[in-house]
């Protein structure tokens, strides 16, 4: 009997606990990701090439802090792309050292791969890249590159966004 | 054009850091082509140009000449890095022998020595319109600029300027002291905001180049962020950003925060008030140090004895050498009395007025303070990101 109210006393307590914590973390996020940092802030864009879509192109996404690491997607009938969040624990967190995630985006065209994003990551905040802004971009392959400085590291880019 | 300006330097300063990885080598190197010739240094193909990338384990920084509005000027940045930091708190990491004179952090200097074959083909080909080398870098490559400028000062028979942004000291008196005299006081800007943590180690008997002086470039922390977020490269950025001092390195040292006078840090030593130990306070704690070991050899004319060994640990030789202090006249003892005293409150000891100061408590005093700012800085990036 004892036991018994212990266990139901445990469950009470862990249902609160759970209660109270997971709401602080949002919805869309595991409970185990809290204070990973943000490697590469989650990516929707539009490709065009002459302004027209351009529909079933590999994206070669890549990123490197300690390691090299990369993913892919392609563009639909409408020229559209998604990449994930990725977000890791990294040492620096725990030191006062610089945080540097590089960063690039790649359109495969034939043989030849186009890089549409290029960036240092140096806050592990999420669209820290944008400085605040979500990563929703518009990337003609037309388009001169161009070169940002408005949000820490040299941002090299054909992508425009909101 | 003599002085490179705080924003161009605090930039390549925080751009650096690109050239670890190569999916940003080449960006870097667009970022600067205006600036530098940036021909050559292609890792692949071997060939050799004037843009050097100076390797260790990876790519530390980059090594170039000038061009248009820096023509007649070369560059060495070089960028910090995560593993540095337990050597840094290490309060048994030896010492080594400089090449120019002086004893200096092996970590550092084992580091320096990985790049030097670069840095020596970069001498050798610097063209002779070459009459300025510049050196930038911020946090642990600010201590290895810091080596790089004093060694090409005695290599190359240049100017050499040397620019640091939150750099961690690198030697002991006798290194830091002929760094100045060869760099030149108008030559070094030591940029440093009040609470970053990391020019807080390693701790004393360490010495900054230079400790004070128009290089001495001290800037507020302001009280927005984590103590230890102006650490950042880009919190220095921002500091230096104001629409003037971005151009005038007399503007910055304008923008000193005041520093405790010698009565202030007087009145401290003999305090009885309570004390924790904190990024803001350890910094007045610092300077009392500093003050007393001044006192201390301006007065009994003691030199700190120090042997090459790299087994050597620098506790004992304090230890002995404020003892010997403490033994040697009253006024003088007044104050070590004071500064363990104190340094003791901070960490929670209490030691009573009249206490017979041995060695050993001398020592475990200084062991338990060392410890303690470790655990500081250690723990200080916590919270920054997040």
């Amino acid at each position: 009997m004892k036991n018994k109210r212990y266990e139901t006393a445990k469950t009470v307590l862990l249902t609160a606990f759970l209660l109270t914590f997971i709401p602080v973390y949002g919805n869309t996020m595991s409970i185990l990701d809290a204070g990973k940092a943000y490697f590469f802030s989650p990516v929707t864009g539009t490709l065009t090439k002459d302004e027209k879509p351009v529909t079933n192109a590999k994206i070669i996404r890549r990123w490197e802090h300690e390691s090299l690491e990369q993913d892919e997607t392609s563009t639909d009938e409408n020229g559209n792309f998604t990449f994930p969040e990725v977000r890791r624990r990294t040492l620096v967190q725990m030191l006062p050292a610089e945080f540097v995630v590089a960063q690039q985006i790649a359109v495969v065209q034939g043989d030849e791969e186009i890089v549409i994003w290029s960036n240092s990551k140096r806050d592990s905040g999420k669209n820290s890249e944008l400085g605040g802004k979500d990563l929703d971009l518009y990337c003609d392959l037309d388009n001169e590159e161009a070169m940002y400085r408005d949000f820490g590291a040299a941002l090299f880019t054909k992508c425009t966004w909101k | 054009m003599n002085n490179l300006t705080p924003e161009f330097t605090a930039r390549l300063a925080s751009d650096i850091y690109d050239i670890k990885s190569s999916l940003r080598r080449e960006d870097f190197k667009k970022i600067y082509k205006e600036d530098f010739d940036v021909e050559g240094g292609d890792q692949l193909s071997g060939k050799t140009g004037a843009f050097t990338f100076l390797k260790s384990e990876h790519t530390m920084g980059i090594a170039a000449n000038g061009k248009n509005k820096y023509d007649g000027h070369g560059f060495v940045a070089l960028k910090g890095t995560a593993s540095g930091y337990d050597a840094l708190t290490d309060i048994n990491a030896g010492l080594k022998q400089f090449h120019t004179g002086g004893l200096v952090h092996q970590g550092f200097f084992y580091t320096f020595q990985s790049f030097l074959p670069d840095l020596e083909k970069f001498i050798s080909n610097l063209p002779v319109n070459v009459h300025t080398i510049h050196c930038v870098g911020h946090s642990l490559g600010g201590a290895l600029a810091t080596l790089t400028a004093d060694y090409l000062k005695a290599k190359s028979g240049r100017t050499v300027k040397l620019y640091t942004f939150g750099s961690p000291r690198v030697g002991l008196e006798f290194f830091a002291d002929g760094a100045n005299r060869r760099l030149g006081h108008n030559n070094i800007f030591r940029v440093y905001h009040r609470t970053d943590p990391v020019p807080m180690v390693p701790t004393w008997p360490f010495m900054h180049v230079p400790d004070n002086g128009p290089g001495d470039l001290l800037l507020n922390s302001g009280l927005a962020l984590n103590p230890a977020a102006y650490h950042k490269m880009a919190n220095y950025i921002a500091s230096l950003s104001g629409s003037e001092e971005k151009h005038n390195w007399e503007l910055v040292r304008k923008k000193r925060p005041p520093t405790p006078i010698q009565r202030s840090i007087q009145s401290w030593l003999e305090s009885d008030n309570p004390l924790s130990l904190t990024l803001n306070t350890a910094w007045v704690a610092a300077e009392a140090v500093m003050w007393v070991l001044k006192k201390v050899v301006e007065l009994a004319g003691i030199a700190l004895v120090i042997t090459g060994s790299s087994t050597f640990t620098l506790l004992d030789q304090l230890a002995i050498f404020l003892q010997k202090a403490y033994e040697f006249g009253k006024k003088l003892s007044h104050w070590v009395t004071r500064l363990i005293i104190r340094l003791g409150k901070m960490i929670g000891i209490t030691i009573k007025e009249g206490t017979n100061i041995t060695v050993a408590i001398i020592r475990s005093v200084f062991l338990r303070v060392h410890n303690a700012v470790s655990q500081l800085v250690l723990r200080a990036g916590r919270g920054t990101d997040a």
